[in-house]
């Protein structure tokens, strides 16, 4: 069903049952178009990725964060700065000094782009490695490099972290 | 406020059937409830407007002033320095990335260093938010030979950059209002009759195609044209998970040549952002990647084994952007 455009109307333009099949093709070709790409899942109504309008595409990142070490505690935590569209759903624990693993609220394969943050010219590096634990689901661990006298170090260092993933999580 | 449900209308209508109030009404009901599904993370005007797409994203030519493409100036992306070696400023629109109660920025970012230099060494590139409206980026290389030592140096580098940040604030409607019909009513000319109706599909019409195409697909150079993930098996590379890549191909130990399915329409408007999978969590690689010809990206993939670089294949993943031929 293709879209063609209607003239508006006017005192001598009668409109008849093909404009009205006419304006019945175009609002289906609208909706078409909008579900080739995001969701009209009205069962799906206050889903995080799903609902009504939210993109579905491979080709759009599913989630976007930027992660800040938070050393006020004796063990450093992670806070999230920025976090969608999965804000509350991801858990960080920290495995050791510059590596957090990130839980993933998605069964589908995905991957991570990670990227360090630094005020200066120094050798930085982040890391992603995507895992699987049975028992807590999939995972990205986040190691984040700092080159020190000659040696790379896990060291806390802010980063983003922008997920892919080929199918829309639930 | 929800969006109305959407409901199709099945009727085909023949000569002298009545048209009937509730079919024109019905027609006003979808034409809102689609409008509301664009303006979840789109602008009123069809613009995207979500934490997912990047605000700004592109690639910079390096250069005593450097140069950009890709970008949409809307945005930011137009105004580079080069302030030092290895260390650039990339400019954003004020507005599209705004601050916390504690003043912490609110953005997240990707980069990857794309320069012909990449099939030689390792690169590193980090980022640093100056401001709201503007952003570092620093680049350094391993400045040992591979296989001799772990020095690194600040280099000027070609790279390319994307940057989140968290949708502005909503707009509402640009629909005409429309006066529900009841039985009896008639059609005229009034603003807020038929017109109401044609006129707002047009609006929801011209929305969905500033930054997509007539099938629905994105046309934008924000949103990616192809992504993929690329399993290592010790002796061959093969697509994990992928939409618009073709197939995926090993050149040679560390070298690894992707091709799409569309070709672009040209090599300098294309843009990548790989990351490698490392063996374990504790193994330190880096992968750059680069746009090889209008329809392939190359990768690089080193490894480090804590005295030294090597070029190695790893399983890896990337996001390709550009524009299609």
């Amino acid at each position: 069903m293709s879209y063609v455009k209607l003239p508006k109307t006017t005192q001598d333009h009668p409109i008849g049952y093909q404009s009205v099949n006419q304006a019945r093709d175009n609002d289906a070709a609208l909706y078409a178009q909008l579900d080739v790409k995001h969701s009209v899942d009205f069962a799906a109504v206050g889903s995080l990725f799903r609902a009504p309008g939210r993109h579905d595409d491979p080709l759009i990142a599913r989630s976007v964060l930027r992660c800040s070490v938070e050393t006020s505690r004796a063990v450093p935590t992670l806070s999230p700065i920025v976090s969608g569209p999965v804000f509350g759903r991801l858990v960080f624990t920290r495995i050791q000094q510059g590596q957090w693993r990130i839980f993933i609220a998605t069964p589908q394969l995905f991957f991570a782009v990670a990227l360090c943050e630094s005020t200066a010219a120094v050798d930085r590096k982040a890391t992603a490695y995507r895992t699987y634990d049975p028992a807590t689901g999939p995972a990205v661990i986040v190691t984040t490099w700092e080159q020190d006298a000659g040696s790379w170090t896990p060291t806390d260092l802010d980063f983003s972290l922008v997920v892919w993933c080929e199918t829309n999580p639930a | 406020m929800p969006i109305p449900a959407y409901t199709p209308l099945g009727t085909t209508f023949a000569r002298k059937d009545p048209l009937g109030p509730a079919t024109l009404n019905q027609l006003q009901r979808n034409a809102e409830a689609i409008d509301e599904m664009w303006r979840v993370e789109h602008f009123a005007d069809g613009a995207h407007n979500a934490l997912e797409v990047p605000w700004v994203m592109g690639r910079v030519t390096d250069g005593a002033t450097p140069t950009g493409a890709l970008f949409d100036t809307a945005f930011g992306g137009s105004t580079f320095t080069r302030p030092a070696t290895g260390e650039y400023t990339v400019d954003v629109v004020s507005g599209v990335v705004t601050s916390d109660s504690s003043s912490r920025l609110l953005y997240a970012a990707m980069a990857n260093v794309y320069d012909n230099a990449i099939e030689a060494k390792p690169h590193t590139i980090t980022v640093e938010a100056v401001s709201a409206t503007s952003f570092k980026f620093r680049v350094r290389s391993l400045s040992s030979a591979l296989g001799a030592g772990d020095t690194w140096a600040d280099v000027n580098r070609n790279f390319s950059i994307g940057l989140h940040a968290p949708p502005q604030a909503g707009e509402v409607s640009l629909l005409s209002s429309y006066l529900d019909k009841t039985r009896g009513s008639f059609l005229t000319d009034e603003a807020t009759d038929w017109n109401a109706l044609v006129g707002n599909h047009g609006k929801v019409r011209a929305a969905s195609l500033l930054e997509h195409n007539s099938s629905g697909g994105h046309a934008v150079t924000r949103i990616a044209k192809g992504m993929g993930i690329f399993r290592w098996d010790g002796s061959s590379y093969t697509i994990d998970a992928s939409s618009r890549v073709s197939s995926v191909a090993q050149v040679s130990t560390g070298v690894v040549e992707v091709t799409m399915a569309d070709t672009f329409f040209l090599a300098s408007v294309m843009a990548c952002f790989p990351e490698a999978q490392p063996s374990t969590p504790d193994e330190l690689v880096i992968t750059n990647g680069k746009p090889y010809t209008a329809t392939k990206f190359r990768f690089y993939t080193y490894a480090f084994d804590g005295t030294n670089w090597a070029a190695a294949d790893r399983s890896f993943s990337s996001a390709m952007f550009g524009v299609l031929a």
